[in-house]
């Protein structure tokens, strides 16, 4: 095989796995900026009712916590001065009127003692987001039992959230090792540098399938 | 012979490209152990000064609300409220107000963010400045680009990232902090305002 045909082979093929590679490199720019995919996923990912005032419930979105008075029937923001952001579980007391819990995926657990209308952080004895920890799911019983399920196991507390103890230690689940993945992908593995340094290798990667496709053309 | 040997082995190229994320990662580690020293961007006098560069004078408020005015922040802000007081600083100028200004301590991570909110007579934000950072990641905040988003907001503005608030990539919970920081000077402001007219 002559070099010519080798180097011919070489270039074409190499153009073909860069286009192949460019919608890989181009999802991973997106990621980093989500603001050019224009408004963020909204989703609800929480709904709840006060078992004690069942006119009164609250939604949890992607992007804000809802309140309504008039049984589901209209909605409206509550106007938390921390944003929350992926309210992934609402649970009213069953015993205590006005009581309930928001589980916030990476901001923590927060409570409202007046069925959602002034919030407070609750101690949880970790930072979530500052240790890698996802909350997942909460559940709320008679008797300020509460349940709470992180990436890393169950915690339950007994006394309404004042303290809190580990029950199941069991390994990561397996979406948390997709997680990891995904971060990796995006660079938030580690967020200071990490995105930065995918952004220009995704923006070196174009430049050198567009420079490779201006020489193949050459002689 | 044996140094020819050891150039012409495969390994050499496969152990040179892994030298530098082994590298990465050493400094990553070497990074997550250190110590974060305090920032110190500006000081209270500084801060005030850029927000307000016509002040003649300074009024000084020490403002300890009561169960009223603490009800109506707290239904305000969605929030219940942890500090006991408010220091809020009034530029003055040819005997006129120019503005209120307070300085806020607000968590991002695991330490306090200290900024100063500069508001305008009619409550909207005139300035955001950062002044001690605390963190080992995210003070980007601390741009002036950054910064001058929150300039003309009110309480009527969402103020939340990814809504009217670009956010820093990297620096997420630092502009939320900063967000947070914001509305509560703004809410602050308001509820002060309403019991003390200038």
């Amino acid at each position: 095989m002559s070099r010519r045909l080798l180097r011919r082979l070489h270039g074409r093929s190499g153009a073909i796995l860069g286009l192949l590679l460019l919608p890989l490199m181009l999802s991973g720019l997106l990621l980093h900026h989500p603001r050019w995919l224009g408004a963020p996923s909204d989703r609800t990912l929480a709904l709840a009712i006060d078992p004690n005032d069942p006119s009164r419930a609250l939604r949890g979105r992607e992007q804000g916590l809802d309140l309504s008075e008039d049984g589901g029937e209209s909605w409206r923001e509550l106007p938390l001065i921390l944003a929350p952001a992926r309210c992934v579980a609402v649970a009213f007391s069953p015993d205590v009127p006005g009581r309930v819990h928001a589980l916030l995926r990476d901001q923590g657990l927060i409570l409202s003692e007046d069925g959602g209308l002034v919030w407070q952080r609750v101690d949880l004895g970790f930072h979530p987001a500052g240790e890698g920890i996802r909350l997942l799911n909460l559940a709320a019983g008679p008797g300020g039992r509460l349940l709470l399920r992180d990436s890393r196991g169950t915690l339950m507390s007994e006394d309404g959230g004042e303290s809190w103890r580990r029950v199941v230690d069991g390994p990561a689940d397996r979406a948390s090792r997709a997680d990891w993945l995904l971060a990796l992908h995006t660079g938030h593995l580690e967020p200071t540098w990490l995105p930065r340094l995918w952004e220009m290798l995704g923006w070196g990667f174009l430049l050198l399938l567009a420079s490779g496709i201006v020489l193949l053309k050459r002689p | 012979m044996r140094a020819a040997i050891a150039c012409s082995s495969p390994w050499l190229p496969i152990s040179r490209a892994l030298a530098i994320p082994l590298l990465l990662l050493a400094a990553l580690a070497a990074r997550a152990e250190e110590r974060v020293p305090e920032k110190v961007y500006l000081d209270l006098d500084e801060a005030l000064a850029l927000a307000f560069p016509g002040a003649e004078s300074w009024n000084r408020f020490r403002w300890v609300p009561d169960a009223q005015a603490r009800l109506a922040l707290e239904r305000r802000l969605g929030w219940r409220l942890e500090e006991r007081e408010f220091l809020i600083h009034e530029a003055v100028r040819g005997g006129e107000s120019l503005g209120r200004a307070l300085q806020v301590d607000q968590l991002g991570l695991y330490q306090p963010i200290t900024s100063l909110v500069a508001v305008t007579p009619e409550n909207s934000v005139r300035a955001v400045a950062l002044m001690v950072f605390r963190e080992s990641r995210g003070d980007a905040v601390k741009r002036r680009r950054f910064l001058r988003q929150y300039e003309g907001k009110t309480l009527r503005d969402p103020i939340r990232l990814n809504r009217d608030i670009h956010g820093i990539t990297g620096a997420t919970v630092s502009v939320r902090s900063m967000n947070v920081s914001v509305r509560k000077a703004l809410a602050v402001m308001a509820v002060f305002g309403e019991r003390n007219p200038s």
